[in-house]
């Protein structure tokens, strides 16, 4: 009763409270926001109209200028043409069309013996040959990156831009360094056990790692981890692809909490912490979400 | 013509804004910041004034079109996001221990924001912002025992919460 009354009072204040968006600030904004399209809209015509102009003007003045200044292939096509007589043109074209009778009746493309190519490299003046550029490897000038600390400080600040005051420190602090533990259905027994090494050294107790196996595939896996702040999860999945393991880890504090997640595209679990008691059930091929209940809520 | 439409539509919002910006500022709790929210839905309520059937009905008619935008933004956001912070901060939410300089409408619309989505927008439209059960099914599409069942397990749920934030901040 004392609730509802609660409830009633709480209800009434939220109906009587003064407005903090007021209707004048809302209206100017609004209006700023109608006509600013349209003046958004001018501008930007102007601006196409004078991008055309420019461009019309820059073509001109490029092809002006290529037609006044011969280039040197035009000049060696200039000269050619004069060179070549009638008489010398008539046995060229008699000379090609030989050439190419020839290569039609014995195959289309002509066989290069390689006798033909030793005599060819013989002729070739290695004085004429460019020489090979060095290395980009030899180069010995060191490159100054920033230290990793900082770019993962900034890595930080970039994924987490949000409004909301009331995030917990220790998520944003540049301490905070993720990491990501994938376990495919492919997967052989040896990398399973490389995984059950990687969760190891990371500071779970791996108690079971069990995997069930079809045409060796892994059709269902089985996990049971610990840890000594009290977690004591149980993972049980059925039909999938990929699992993949966020571990959030605090460089001061060590390991902070973990989640999960079925492929890339979907999303992650909530966040498990080291002090729950939780079972996670899921089968993914069959669509179904599964399920993801906490025994035990995690103590204040 | 544009001008003549702009007033009419001024003078349509301005008898509905306060109720209106209630209703925002609670639905759009966590989830946006409700201004950007009341300039979005009128600017889309503007486009579309034609398709207004009745003028006592613009209220539900904006709210109608702010639920979805805000659901537009979610799903956006969704898509967007990588980070996980940001996907579960509503995690991290109820562990702030804060609540002591928190308001009473404040601390109303937390307990709302922890609801489930139509029970708190059920509960908002009845509760803040006064709408009937009938117009809240016709903005929800659904029946009356579906609005009722919501306006009152909503409210018990409030209860409970409200009965653990103030648990916790007595500890």
């Amino acid at each position: 009763m004392k609730q509802e009354e609660r409830l009633n009072l709480l209800f009434k204040a939220a109906r009587e409270e003064e407005v903090k968006f007021s209707y004048e600030q809302l209206v100017n904004q609004f209006k700023l926001k109608i006509v600013s399209p349209k003046i958004f809209q001018q501008s930007l015509s102007k601006i196409t109209h004078l991008n055309t102009l420019l461009i019309v003007f820059l073509a001109s003045f490029i092809g002006i200028w290529w037609y006044l200044s011969p280039t040197p292939s035009s000049k060696i096509i200039d000269s050619s043409i004069d060179t070549i007589t009638t008489t010398e043109f008539s046995n060229l074209t008699v000379k090609m069309e030989e050439a190419r009778v020839t290569a039609s009746s014995t195959s289309p493309f002509p066989v290069v013996t390689p006798k033909q190519i030793a005599i060819s490299s013989k002729q070739v003046d290695s004085s004429t040959l460019i020489q090979p550029l060095p290395s980009v490897f030899d180069t010995t000038k060191n490159i100054n990156l920033p230290p990793i600390s900082s770019l993962e400080q900034q890595r930080i600040k970039k994924v987490a831009p949000h409004r909301n005051k009331s995030i917990p420190t220790i998520f944003k602090s540049p301490t905070i360094s993720h990491h990501f533990l994938k376990i495919t259905h492919q997967d052989d027994a040896k990398q399973v056990l490389k995984t059950k090494q990687a969760l190891t050294d990371i500071g779970f107790e791996v108690k079971k790692l069990h995997t069930n196996r079809k045409q060796k595939e892994i059709q269902s896996i089985l996990f049971h981890l610990r840890h000594p702040d009290g977690l004591d999860w149980k993972f049980r999945v059925k039909d999938f692809e990929q699992i993949e393991l966020k571990i959030i880890k605090d460089n001061r504090l060590g390991l902070r909490a973990f989640a999960y997640r079925f492929g890339q595209q979907t999303e992650f679990s909530p966040l498990i912490y080291l002090n729950e008691k939780s079972i996670s059930k899921h089968r993914v091929a069959s669509g179904t979400k599964g399920r993801h209940i906490t025994r035990r809520k995690k103590p204040d | 013509m544009s001008k003549r439409k702009q007033d009419d539509f001024l003078e349509l919002y301005k008898v509905v804004h306060n109720d209106f910006e209630r209703f925002c500022r609670a639905r759009a709790y966590h989830d946006m910041p409700y201004e950007d929210l009341m300039n979005e839905t009128l600017f889309i309520a503007y486009q579309k004034l034609d398709q207004l059937e009745k003028r006592t009905s613009f209220l539900s008619f904006l709210i109608g079109i702010s639920l979805r935008v805000l659901a537009n933004s979610r799903r956006k956001k969704r898509a967007i996001a990588t980070n996980f912070e940001e996907h579960h901060h509503q995690n991290y939410i109820v562990e702030q221990d804060d609540f002591t300089r928190f308001s009473d409408v404040e601390l109303l619309h937390f307990a709302l924001s922890q609801l489930p989505k139509q029970q708190r927008e059920a509960i908002i439209l009845f509760e803040i912002t006064g709408f009937s059960i009938r117009e809240i099914m016709e903005i929800q599409s659904s029946g009356k025992s579906a609005v009722k069942q919501r306006l009152a397990r909503g409210r018990k749920e409030l209860a409970k919460i409200l009965i653990a934030i103030e648990n916790k901040a007595a500890i």
